[in-house]
């Protein structure tokens, strides 16, 4: 009888013990990494046209992209009609330089064109998990081109803020014409 | 003849062994073990072994339990918590205090003259505290710019939280009415005031949280020491 209720306990105890050791590990596995799925802070998305045909993407010969006060570069001598570039979130502007016909090191022929475009924007940090953190949304986004006094050969024809709220990279958000 | 001369002396023996056995039966059933009731109360030593031994820790918890019925006990814990989370890109502090109101079932049947427990139990507990973020990055899927890390301290006050606790464990006495202890407890939150654009990481009595989960886990090792208030007969 004793003996008889002593293993039932046992058993129970042995079934509850269980259920805990299960729990860590699943509790363990799913919060230590931010899985890709879960939306970060988002990238700035730019769509190139042209400017005579408006509506017909164009991508920029060989652009490199660089911000003006990082040495390293983002982007070198890419052909793409849609590029994402990231924003600081630390502070509310970034300002890019677009190097059209950048230079490869040997060339010294290529008649290269920098554009600078300062971005602006207000931010909104966001608390997603233990995992991932925080990020930050960017709002009422604005840019403003080199003044012409400074810059007289521009390839960038029009630059056009489609979306001023960036929460994610589905969207284009700028679009440049040239 | 000398065959059942053996088997009538082996017989007599058993039979006698069967006397004997059967008379200490009855003379053991006629003691009248007293068993002690009264209030038992101790401390929690993991939460003071882990402030030593851990810089981000520091706790403290008094426990107690008063024996009402037979295998039947009511039980509280009291404690005091400081824990520190330090994931990889977020690192927060929560500090407060909180409080475990229940009952347990001793579902050990004890040999005569031992009491010892095997219990099972449930507590209502309730926390107030604050939650510090201490430091985060902000994540990016561009490693582009140096990484944006923020310093705090940012800390919210007067968070409350509330769960329903299960547990289960054992209290062995070990000398006279001083008992050692060990016990987990799985915990399911109810209620919970967050701060505002941020979480709980961790709730002084409940432990670390987990995202999209209501559970939690703990565990105990407690020494204690029973003040006998009564005895009474064991059935």
């Amino acid at each position: 009888m004793l003996r008889k209720k002593i293993k039932k306990f046992d058993l129970k105890i042995l079934g509850v013990g269980l259920i805990f050791l299960a729990l860590i590990n699943f509790s363990c596995q799913r919060d230590d990494i931010c899985p890709d799925s879960t939306p970060i802070t988002p990238l700035l998305r730019i769509s190139f046209f042209d400017f005579e045909n408006p509506e017909v993407p164009k991508p920029p010969t060989n652009l490199r992209v660089k911000a003006a006060d990082m040495d390293s570069i983002f982007l070198n001598r890419v052909n793409l009609s849609e590029i994402n570039i990231p924003l600081k979130t630390d502070v509310d502007f970034t300002e890019y330089e677009f190097i059209l016909n950048a230079r490869t090191i040997t060339d010294s022929v290529s008649n290269s064109n920098t554009d600078k475009i300062r971005f602006t924007y207000a931010r909104s940090e966001i608390y997603i998990n233990r995992a991932c953190s925080y990020k930050v949304n960017y709002i009422d986004l604005r840019i403003a081109p080199q003044p012409m006094e400074e810059d007289t050969d521009r390839w960038i024809k029009n630059i056009v803020v489609e979306e001023e709220n960036i929460e994610n990279e589905t969207n284009t958000h700028i679009l440049i014409y040239h | 003849m000398k065959q059942t001369l053996i088997s009538l002396y082996t017989i007599s023996i058993f039979s006698l062994f069967n006397f004997w056995s059967v008379n200490s039966q009855t003379n053991l059933d006629t003691i009248q073990y007293k068993e002690k009731y009264g209030l038992r109360l101790g401390i929690d030593l993991s939460k003071p072994l882990k402030t030593l031994l851990q810089d981000d820790y520091r706790g403290l918890e008094i426990i107690g339990d008063y024996r009402v019925y037979k295998d039947y006990y009511l039980a509280a814990e009291i404690g005091n918590e400081e824990l520190a989370i330090t994931e990889q890109n977020i690192g927060a502090t929560a500090k407060g205090s909180y409080i475990k109101l229940g009952a347990d079932y001793n579902a050990y049947n004890n040999w005569a003259g031992m009491e010892n427990v095997i219990f099972v139990g449930m507590r209502y507990a309730f926390s107030t505290f604050s939650q510090t973020l201490e430091e985060y990055t902000v994540s990016g899927s561009s490693q582009y710019f140096p990484p944006n890390i923020i310093e705090g301290p940012f800390e919210t006050k007067g968070l409350t939280a509330s769960w329903i606790e299960l547990v289960a464990g054992l209290k062995v006495e070990i000398l006279n009415n001083v008992y050692l202890g060990a016990n987990v407890q799985l915990k399911r939150r109810i209620t919970q005031t967050t701060p505002s654009n941020f979480d709980n990481l961790a709730i002084p009595g409940f432990n670390r949280t987990y995202d999209e989960s209501l559970f939690g886990v703990g565990y105990s090792y407690t020494i204690s020491y029973l003040i006998p208030l009564y005895k009474k007969a064991k059935d």
